[in-house]
C-alpha cells in the first residue's frame, strides 16, 4: 500500500468513526441456547449495545438450535457469533464477546490499534 | 482450510468491479476474520461448531457446554422423565425420583408403568401412544402417582415426542399438583363451612321471627292476664287464700314476661346502646365476676394494643357471662378458662376466614374451656333456642349471645373436640366511632287526675287499662282502636277546649296506624303532644330509643299496675313547666 492509499484508508476510517456516531446498527447474534459463552456474549453485546449505541442499534438474538435455517443462510461457523448487518462493510465477530476493543474495533466504534 | 474459507466467503458476494485497494482491504479483512474464528475456537470462547453436510446442518456442541442444561433439568421442580417407546424409563431427574419416593437408580431403566395403579394403565399407555404420535389434542393428562410409601401423588403429565438419534423416544413432564389440589380442598372446606354458616344465620334469623312473633302475642295476653290478676288480687282486699293464689299466678305471668323478654332478645337482640370502650379491663371485670367463687380460674391474655370496639356494655357483658358459665360448666372437676383477644384483619378473601363478615378490622375474643366439648352432631344445634343438653338450662343463653353479637355487627362462632374442650370465638368490629348519647328517663310522677287517650286493638287490654287509670287512679280514659281513630279524638279534644294530657299508643297495630306512624302525625298537629308507646315487642328499637322517634315514655307489656300507673303520671308530670 502507497503513502498515498494508506492516507485515504485512514481517511475512510475516521468519516466512519465519525458517521459511527450517528448510524444505525442492525446486529444478529448466534447463539445456542444458554450455553455458558452464548450466555456471556448475549450479556456483553447488550451492555456494549446500551453503552456504545444507545437508541441507534437493533440486535436480535438468534438460538440455532431453534431456528436453523437462519443459521445456513448466515453462513454460521460457530456460535456464538455476532453480525454486524449495518452500517457496512458487514462484520462477522465469533466468540464470546469478552474482548472489548476487538468488538468495538469490528463494529468501527474505535479505530485498530 | 484458510484459503479455501476464504474463497468460498468471496464466492457468496455479488461480483462487481473493484479498484485493486478495496479489493486488498476486503481480503484483508476476510483474512482477519477468518483469523479471529480460529483463535475464537482455539481459545475456546465458542461453545457450538456448525457443519453443513448434504444431509442437513449440525451443531456439535463442545465439551460442557451443555451442563447448563443438566443443571436445569435437574433444578426444575417438575419432574423430567425420558423414555422408551415401550415405556421404559431411560432418565429421570431427581424431582421425579423424589415424587415417587424412590432413589434415582431404582427408577432409571424401571418401566413408568409400576408408578400407576392397574386401573390407570390403559389410559397411561393412550397417552405415551399419542405423545409419540405428536398429537397435541391428547397429551396431557391428570393421574395419580403411586409412591414408594403407598401414598398417592396426584400428578399432571405431559408428554412428546423426542428424537435421539434414529430413536424414537418420549419426554415425559410430571408436575406434582399436591399443593394445588390442598389449596383447592381449601377453598372447597371454605366454601362449605361458609355455606354452614349462613344456613345456621338464616335458620336462627327464621327461628327468631318465630319466637319474636310468639313473644309479642303472648305479652298481649299475659297483659290482659296480669292485669286482671292484679286488680282481682287488689279488689279482695283481704289476705286470704285467693290472693295467695292470685299472687302465685302474678308471679308466674311475671316468670313468663321474663321468658318472653328473654326471647325477644334472642329474636331481635335488642337495639344495643353502644359506645366505644377499650373491651380488655371490661372483659377481665366481666369474667372475674363469673368464675368467683367458684372452682374454675380464668387465664386471660390480651394484648395492649387491642382495638377499641363499639358495645352495649350491658348486652355484652350477658355475652360474656353466659359463655364463661357454659365453660365453667363444661368443666365439673374444675379448670382453666383461657379468654384471649387478638386483632385481626378480614380481607375481601372469604375462602381464608369463611366467616359471614364483611371486610375490615376485628377484635376477636376467644373463651376456651378443657372440659368435655360438644359432640360434632351438636354443635350445629348450640346457638338454637331451647337446645340444650344441661338439666336445668334454659336453651336460650347461647341463642341470645349469638343475637347480641349479631345485633354488633360481629359474628359468634364455635369448635370443639370431645374430651379436649370447646372455643368460642366472638367477632367484633373494631370501632372508630364516638359514644351515643342517652336520655334520661322521667323520674317525678303528677299528682292528680289525668285525661287519657289509650290506642290498643285488643279489648282485653283496653279493659284492663280502663280500669287501672279510671277506677283505681280516677283519670278519665278514652279509647281507640287504632292510630288514625286516636288522631281524630285528639284534634276533637283539642277543638273542644279539653285536650288529653297524654296518649299510650301501643307501637303495633295489624291493618291499622300503629305507634310510629301516629306519633308522628299527633306531634304535626301538637308538638307537645306528650306519647306513651306501648308493646308486647320489648326488644324493638323503637322501645329501647323511644324518645328519638319523639315519644315521651315507654310502657313494656305485660306490665304491672305500679308500673303503669308511675310511667303515665310521670310522663305528665316531666312535660309540666317548673
Amino acid at each position: 500500500m502507497t503513502n498515498n492509499e494508506s492516507e485515504g484508508a485512514a481517511r475512510a476510517f475516521e468519516e466512519a468513526v465519525a458517521n459511527a456516531g450517528t448510524e444505525h446498527y442492525v446486529l444478529t447474534l448466534y447463539i445456542t441456547g444458554a450455553t455458558p459463552q452464548s450466555t456471556q456474549a448475549v450479556m456483553r453485546i447488550k451492555e456494549i449495545c446500551e453503552t456504545h449505541l444507545h437508541g441507534r442499534y437493533e440486535l436480535v438474538v438468534v438460538d440455532i438450535y431453534q431456528q436453523p435455517e437462519r443459521a445456513k443462510d448466515a453462513q454460521i461457523l460457530a456460535a456464538p457469533t455476532l453480525i454486524k448487518t449495518l452500517p457496512l462493510p458487514l462484520r462477522k465477530l465469533i466468540g464470546n464477546l469478552s474482548d472489548l476493543q476487538r468488538v468495538l474495533v469490528g463494529l468501527g466504534l474505535q479505530a485498530k490499534p | 482450510m484458510t484459503n479455501t474459507r476464504l474463497d468460498v466467503e468471496m464466492d457468496k458476494h455479488p461480483t462487481r468491479p473493484q479498484s485493486p485497494v478495496v479489493q486488498d482491504e476486503e481480503l484483508l479483512a476476510r483474512l482477519v476474520e477468518a483469523e479471529e474464528t480460529l483463535e475464537a475456537i482455539r481459545s475456546g470462547s465458542v461453545d457450538a461448531l456448525v457443519v453443513y453436510s448434504p444431509e442437513g446442518e449440525q451443531v456439535y456442541t463442545l465439551t460442557g457446554a451443555d451442563h447448563t442444561y443438566r443443571r436445569l433439568v435437574e433444578a426444575m421442580r417438575e419432574g423430567a422423565v425420558v423414555l422408551t417407546a415401550e415405556g421404559d424409563i431411560l432418565y429421570c431427574n431427581r424431582c421425579f425420583a423424589d415424587m415417587v419416593g424412590l432413589p434415582l437408580e431404582r427408577v432409571m431403566g424401571g418401566p413408568l408403568r409400576q408408578f400407576f395403579s392397574e386401573a390407570d394403565q390403559a389410559d397411561v399407555e393412550a397417552l405415551l401412544a399419542s405423545g409419540l404420535q405428536g398429537s397435541s389434542t391428547f397429551g396431557k393428562q391428570e393421574f395419580v402417582l403411586r409412591t414408594a410409601d403407598g401414598e398417592g401423588v396426584p400428578a399432571y403429565l405431559s408428554v412428546s415426542a423426542l428424537s435421539i438419534g434414529d430413536v424414537s423416544t418420549l419426554c415425559l413432564v410430571v408436575t406434582d399438583l399436591t399443593e394445588q389440589k390442598r389449596a383447592e380442598q381449601k377453598v372447597v372446606a371454605g366454601m362449605k363451612r361458609l355455606e354452614e354458616e349462613q344456613l345456621k344465620a338464616n335458620k336462627l334469623e327464621s327461628i327468631g321471627i318465630l319466637a319474636g312473633g310468639l313473644a309479642h302475642d303472648l305479652n298481649n295476653s299475659l297483659t290482659a292476664i296480669l292485669g286482671n290478676i292484679s286488680l282481682a288480687k287488689r279488689s279482695l282486699r283481704s289476705s286470704g287464700d285467693a290472693v295467695t293464689r292470685l299472687a302465685e299466678a302474678e308471679m308466674a305471668c311475671l316468670q313468663a314476661r321474663d321468658v318472653t323478654q328473654q326471647l325477644l332478645t334472642f329474636s331481635k337482640g335488642g337495639v344495643p346502646i353502644k359506645e366505644p370502650v377499650s373491651i380488655a379491663q371490661l372483659l377481665r371485670d366481666w369474667a372475674g365476676f363469673a368464675v368467683a367463687g367458684s372452682n374454675v380460674n380464668c387465664d386471660i391474655d390480651l394484648p395492649p394494643d387491642l382495638l377499641p370496639v363499639e358495645i352495649d356494655k350491658g348486652q355484652m357483658s350477658r355475652v360474656i357471662n353466659n359463655l364463661v358459665i357454659n365453660a365453667q360448666q363444661a368443666m365439673p372437676e374444675g379448670g382453666t378458662v383461657t379468654i384471649r383477644g387478638a386483632n385481626i384483619t378480614l380481607g375481601p378473601d372469604w375462602h381464608e376466614h369463611a366467616l359471614p363478615l364483611p371486610p375490615g378490622e376485628y377484635v376477636r375474643i376467644a373463651i376456651q374451656d378443657t372440659g368435655t366439648g360438644i359432640p360434632a352432631s351438636h354443635l350445629s344445634k348450640i346457638f338454637d333456642p331451647y337446645f340444650t343438653t344441661k338439666q336445668k338450662g334454659s336453651g336460650l343463653g347461647l341463642s341470645i349471645a349469638y343475637s347480641i353479637v349479631k345485633a354488633h355487627e360481629g359474628y359468634i362462632t364455635a369448635e370443639s373436640q370431645i374430651g379436649a374442650g370447646t372455643t368460642f370465638h366472638i367477632y367484633l368490629p373494631a370501632s372508630g366511632g364516638a359514644p351515643s348519647a342517652q336520655a334520661n328517663a322521667p323520674e317525678a310522677a303528677q299528682e292528680g287526675t289525668l285525661k287519657v287517650l289509650v290506642v290498643d286493638d285488643q279489648e282485653s287490654i283496653r279493659e284492663v287499662i280502663r280500669t287501672i287509670l279510671t277506677d283505681l287512679e280516677g283519670d278519665e280514659v278514652d279509647f281507640a282502636s287504632d292510630g288514625q281513630r286516636a288522631i281524630e279524638l285528639y284534634k276533637a279534644a283539642r277543638e273542644a277546649g279539653q285536650p288529653y294530657d297524654v296518649v299510650m299508643m301501643d307501637l303495633t297495630i295489624p291493618g291499622g296506624m300503629g305507634g310510629k306512624e301516629g306519633v308522628k302525625r299527633l306531634l304535626e298537629i301538637d308538638p307537645n303532644a306528650k306519647v306513651i308507646v306501648v308493646s308486647g315487642y320489648s326488644n324493638d328499637p323503637i322501645m329501647s330509643q323511644y324518645w328519638e322517634y319523639g315519644f315521651k315514655g315507654v310502657i313494656r307489656k305485660p306490665f304491672e299496675i305500679d308500673e303503669l300507673v308511675h310511667t303515665v303520671h310521670s310522663v305528665v308530670a316531666a312535660s309540666k313547666p317548673g
